[in-house]
Order: C-alpha cells, then sequence, then structure tokens
C-alpha cells in the first residue's frame, strides 16, 4: 500500500541529477524532503509522481511500475502541486477547484458538492471562491492549488483508500499562519490514509509536521530519520555550507534550527 | 433545501444551470439568424409559404438550391473557425492564438492558388471538376499542419514554443508560394486569386459542401470533447498530466481536428477573418472561461455572424457582393473592442 522510489537516478544532458535515491511514502505518515537548492529535490518529486521517468530504477504503486498504470488511475491516486501556474484565461476559483475532481465517474454532483465544501473549509477558502483566480495574491493561489489537490484525492469520510499527496514547497507564497493552516490540514489528512511527501525549505517547520526527514545534497540521500536524528548540527552546516546550530527548546518541546 | 444545494448556496456558488440559458439564448439567436438569412436576398422569400407549399417553383428553387446551401455553408464554416479559435487559444494558452498560427489558413490558401495558377494546363475528369479547388486546399492545409507537427515533435518535443516558432516557418513558407504563383499567374487568375483569398459563400453547392460538410462536422464534434481536458491544461502541462490528460494525445487530436474544420472551410470559401481569434472572446466574456460553456458557445456564436455577414455581404450593395472577410471583420471588430471596454478586464 505504498509509492516507493526504488533506487531511481535520474541523468539529463550527461548530468547526473538523482543518483541512487529511494524513499516509501506509507498512508499516514508525513515524509519531508529537505536539502539546498539544486540538491535535485523537485526532480525525485516529479519521478514520484510519474511525470518523469527514471534513467534508472523503478516507481511502483501497490507493486506495480507507474509506467505501466493508466494516467487516470493514477490522478485518482495522487496529487501533486508544484509551482503556481499563471492562467491565460480567467477562471474562479470555484471552477479551479472543480479542476481537481478526477472522481466523476465514480462518485456524482452531490459528492463533489460535499468535497468542495469540506476543502473550502479546511482551507478556508469560503471567501474566495466566487472571486476570479487572476484578483488572488500568490498566497491565495498557492491555497487555492493546493485545495485543488485535495479536491483530486477525496473520499467520503467512511473510504479507506491509499492516496499519495506530493507537495513541492507549497507554502513558499504564504504569510505565517497559512502556513501553518496548511501544515496542519496535511496532518489532519494523512489521518485519514493519505502519504505525503513535502518538500520545505523550512527546516523548523519540517523538524515539527514531518514524520521521518530525508535530507538530500548533489542528488543523493545525506540522512534519513526522524528530524532529531537527521538535524543535526555539524551535519547541516555541511550541507547548507554556512554555520547552522540545532537546539531543543524545553518550553516549546521542539527543535530550533538557525542561523 | 437538500445538503447538495445548501452547501452550494453556502459557499455561494454559480449552479452549472446559469449558464445553460445563454447556450439556449445562442442556439435561438441562430435559429433566427437562419431564418432571416434563407429568406432575405435578391428575391424576397417567405418561410411560410415555402414550409406550407404555396411558394413558386422559382421561390422554390432559389430557396432550397442557392440560398440553403449558401447559409449551411457559412453557418459550418462560421462553427468551424470559432471553435477551432477556442480550442486552439486553450491549446496555446495565449489569447491571441487562431486558425492562422498552425498553418491551416495559409495551407489551404497555398494550395487553392496553386491551383488556380496552375490548374487550367491540367486534364481533370468531368466529374472531379467541381472538387479541385476545394480538394487542393484541403491538401495544402493539411500538408502545411503535417509539416508543422512533424517539426514540432523533432526538434522541441511538442512544446508550445517550438509550435509557434514552427508555425511562424511554415505560414512563410506557404506565404513564399503564394506569392510566385500571383507573381506568375496573368490578369484573370490574379483576380480569381484576390478574391478567392477574400472568401466568398457563393459557390456553394449541396454537391461542393457535402463531403466539407461531414469533415466538418466531424472534427467539431471531436473539438467539442476535449471540453475538461483543455480546462485542465491551463493549468499547465504538468499540472494537466497529473490530473490525468495525456498531454501528446489532446496535442494531435486538436492540431488536426482544427486543420480539418478550418482547412475543409477554407477549402470552399477562401480565406474568413477574425471569427477564429475573436468570436471565442466574446464568449468567454459571457460564459466565462469553462471550455464546458466556451466550445459551443462559440461554435453557435462563430455560425451565426458568419452567416449574417455573409447576408451582409450578397444584400448590402446587391447585385454586387462584398467579400465576406471584409464584413466579418467590420462587424466583430467593432463589437469587440466595445464589449473590451465594458468588462471586468478593463
Amino acid at each position: 500500500m505504498t509509492l516507493v522510489a526504488r533506487n531511481v537516478s535520474k541523468v539529463i544532458d550527461d548530468k547526473c541529477i538523482v543518483d541512487d535515491f529511494s524513499v516509501a511514502l506509507e498512508p499516514g505518515k508525513v515524509v519531508g524532503l529537505v536539502g539546498p537548492n539544486g540538491a535535485g529535490k523537485s526532480t525525485v518529486l516529479r519521478m514520484l509522481s510519474g511525470e518523469l521517468e527514471p534513467s534508472d530504477g523503478a516507481v511502483e504503486f501497490k507493486d506495480e511500475n507507474l509506467k505501466s498504470m493508466s494516467l487516470e488511475a493514477l490522478a485518482q491516486h495522487r496529487s501533486v502541486v508544484s509551482q503556481t501556474p499563471e492562467m491565460s484565461f480567467d477562471f474562479t476559483v470555484e471552477e479551479i477547484l472543480e479542476m481537481g475532481w478526477v472522481q466523476a465517474r465514480r462518485w456524482g454532483q452531490n459528492h463533489l458538492n460535499v468535497a468542495l465544501s469540506e476543502v473550502s473549509s479546511d482551507c478556508e477558502l469560503d471567501d474566495l471562491i466566487g472571486r476570479k483566480y487572476r484578483t488572488l495574491s500568490g498566497g491565495e493561489r498557492q491555497r487555492v492549488h493546493f485545495a485543488r489537490s485535495l479536491v483530486q484525492i477525496w473520499r467520503p469520510f467512511d473510504t479507506v483508500e491509499p492516496r499519495f499527496l506530493l507537495l513541492d514547497e507549497p507554502t513558499s507564497n504564504m504569510d505565517l499562519s497559512y502556513e501553518l493552516l496548511l501544515l496542519r490540514t496535511v496532518k489532519k489528512v494523512t489521518c485519514h490514509g493519505v502519504g505525503v511527501l513535502l518538500v520545505l525549505h523550512d527546516l523548523n517547520l519540517a523538524s515539527r509536521f514531518v514524520d521521518e526527514v530525508v535530507l538530500m545534497n548533489q542528488g543523493a540521500v545525506v540522512n534519513v530519520g526522524s528530524p532529531p536524528s537527521v538535524f543535526v548540527d555539524e551535519v547541516l552546516s555541511s550541507v547548507y555550507r554556512t554555520p547552522i546550530t540545532v537546539e531543543y527548546n524545553e518550553d516549546l518541546s521542539r527543535l530550533l534550527v538557525h542561523t | 433545501m437538500s445538503e447538495a444545494v445548501r452547501i452550494r448556496h453556502r459557499l455561494r456558488l454559480q449552479t452549472p444551470a446559469v449558464r445553460l440559458p445563454t447556450l439556449v439564448l445562442l442556439g435561438a439567436i441562430l435559429v433566427v439568424v437562419f431564418l432571416f438569412a434563407t429568406t432575405t436576398g435578391a428575391v424576397s422569400l417567405s418561410i411560410f409559404s415555402i414550409a406550407g407549399g404555396t411558394a413558386s417553383e422559382l421561390e422554390r428553387t432559389v430557396f432550397f438550391d442557392i440560398r440553403l446551401p449558401r447559409v449551411f455553408l457559412a453557418a459550418l464554416v462560421g462553427a468551424g473557425l470559432a471553435i477551432s479559435g477556442a480550442c486552439l487559444q486553450g491549446l496555446f494558452r495565449n489569447p491571441l492564438a487562431d486558425p492562422g498560427l498552425i498553418g491551416v489558413s495559409s495551407g489551404a490558401a497555398m494550395g487553392a492558388v496553386i491551383y488556380i495558377a496552375v490548374g487550367s494546363s491540367l486534364v481533370v475528369a468531368a466529374w472531379l471538376q467541381p472538387y479541385v479547388l476545394s480538394l487542393s486546399a484541403v491538401v495544402g492545409a493539411m500538408l502545411c499542419t503535417s509539416l508543422l507537427y512533424v517539426f514540432a515533435g523533432k526538434f522541441g518535443r511538442f512544446n508550445i514554443v517550438s509550435i509557434l516558432l514552427v508555425g511562424i516557418a511554415v505560414n512563410s513558407i506557404a506565404g513564399v508560394v503564394v506569392g510566385i504563383f500571383q507573381y506568375v499567374s496573368d490578369d484573370g487568375e490574379l483576380r480569381s486569386i484576390v478574391f478567392w483569398l477574400m472568401g466568398s459563400f457563393g459557390r456553394a453547392t449541396w454537391t461542393s459542401i457535402l463531403p466539407a460538410a461531414v469533415l466538418m462536422v466531424a472534427a467539431i464534434a471531436l473539438l467539442l470533447q476535449q471540453k475538461r481536458a483543455l480546462d485542465l491544461l491551463q493549468l499547465g502541462e504538468s499540472e494537466a498530466y497529473h490530473l490525468g490528460v495525456n498531454i501528446r494525445s489532446l496535442k494531435r487530436r486538436i492540431i488536426f481536428a482544427s486543420a480539418t474544420a478550418v482547412g475543409a472551410g477554407v477549402a470552399l470559401v477562401g480565406m474568413v477573418g477574425f471569427v477564429g481569434l475573436v468570436i471565442p472572446h466574446i464568449v468567454r466574456l459571457i460564459v466565462g472561461s469553462t471550455n464546458k460553456w466556451v466550445l459551443p458557445g462559440s461554435a453557435l456564436l462563430g455560425a451565426s455572424l458568419t452567416v449574417l455577414a455573409d447576408t451582409l455581404a450578397r444584400t448590402a450593395i446587391a447585385p454586387a457582393e462584398i467579400p465576406v472577410s471584409l464584413v466579418t471583420s467590420a462587424l466583430g471588430a467593432p463589437f469587440f473592442l466595445w464589449l473590451l471596454t465594458r468588462s471586468r478586464f478593463s
């Protein structure tokens, strides 16, 4: 019941972008992918989504190679948020959320309404839903696309099915409160059997919200494990090539990472 | 109040039903324009006497053999141009795209001009004679579009920029060929070329339009089916892929269906400008950007405008005819400007 990358590598124009990388996403778990710019995080995410074929190794969903799966079946079980797209034509937020509705053959219009309602309240979109997309700010747009990805893998409350959410810096344009809202929503959907891969730059947020963290550098895995075991002063300082201190704050009972 | 209605109400969602009347209205406008066009002209006809069987033999001939095929063709060409324009704008994610961009129009022009210039020296079977001009235009359109398809695939893996760049090159090649044949043709041929390029529905007869009509209807039906995939493509190619769209096959379908819808029409009537570019925008201003509404709306409005333009073209300074392309642009452009100034975009 997992989405697994087994020893995947990607070579583009003779340059090795990702080298022998493995990760397993499981329902109910958030895996964080961190590392400096150009470490290969987005390439890993694109291979896991099926968009990019690995040069070597394989990505499997429920023990089936992604290559042999239909695009439609894949779309019903994993959704992706990457960059925030520019739209040439003016859609409303509602129309964009409905674009995520890939379940039309399984569930009817009533389910779509329930999905829109749930997602809209989770992402606090009730006031934006009638607005035109092009009138929204960068952070609001990002929230809309995150909500669209939730609509895509939405299931009725009592349905348990493995689904995966791949998020590439989903909070890059958001203010502090919406950043927290999004990550709490991510935590909430994991309770309903969603497995998450989260690419984040903010190591403090990563340490608070991920169950397992994969630290990457130059296309390869440096370290894998729980945030306290991976976020170590010396390792982070050498990977990011800048002095980084990690301390455990008793009052907040969490890690604090700072330069 | 049902749960679903309550939810939509809470979220102040626009029910899809709101846009349905707009489509019905556009359909009704087409019917009215169609009736007006078939009964207006050098011989005024009454639709009631035609339907009631009290019309004279002459009136019946004018209606069934002259007006009806012409208006029918104008409607199909308009629908094909407008829906192709809407689809290509969606495919290129660019509001300025039109069927001219993928080489259809210039390819068709190339085929037609070559035939007009050298056709008199060709020996063609008599039964084929009425089709040759159209056929050479369709071949020209398909040739240019295939050329674009092959080169864009070879050099740029079908990304939009490479399609645009190859399109520019293909259009100029076709332009050069048209120019050369215009240069070497004599006065009579040149006159036919110029009139063909300006567009006219005057050549429509049932035998000449039926093959083209079948192609156009099939192509329009195929384009209508791409509505959701086109919506998703607006999010970007990666995002559409993540939502289950096979991008490569979508591009192939849209490019070839548009080429067929436009090429078959242009082959019969020559160039009709403006419809493919502007009709989709007018429709979007009314129904929003969702292609479920934009595509059928464009087909309906494109048909109405083209029929209306043709009716004006043949009645305004009767018995002479104005080239229909002049009328479509003269009618549509100011209307479009007016819509833009009062739209929310301004």
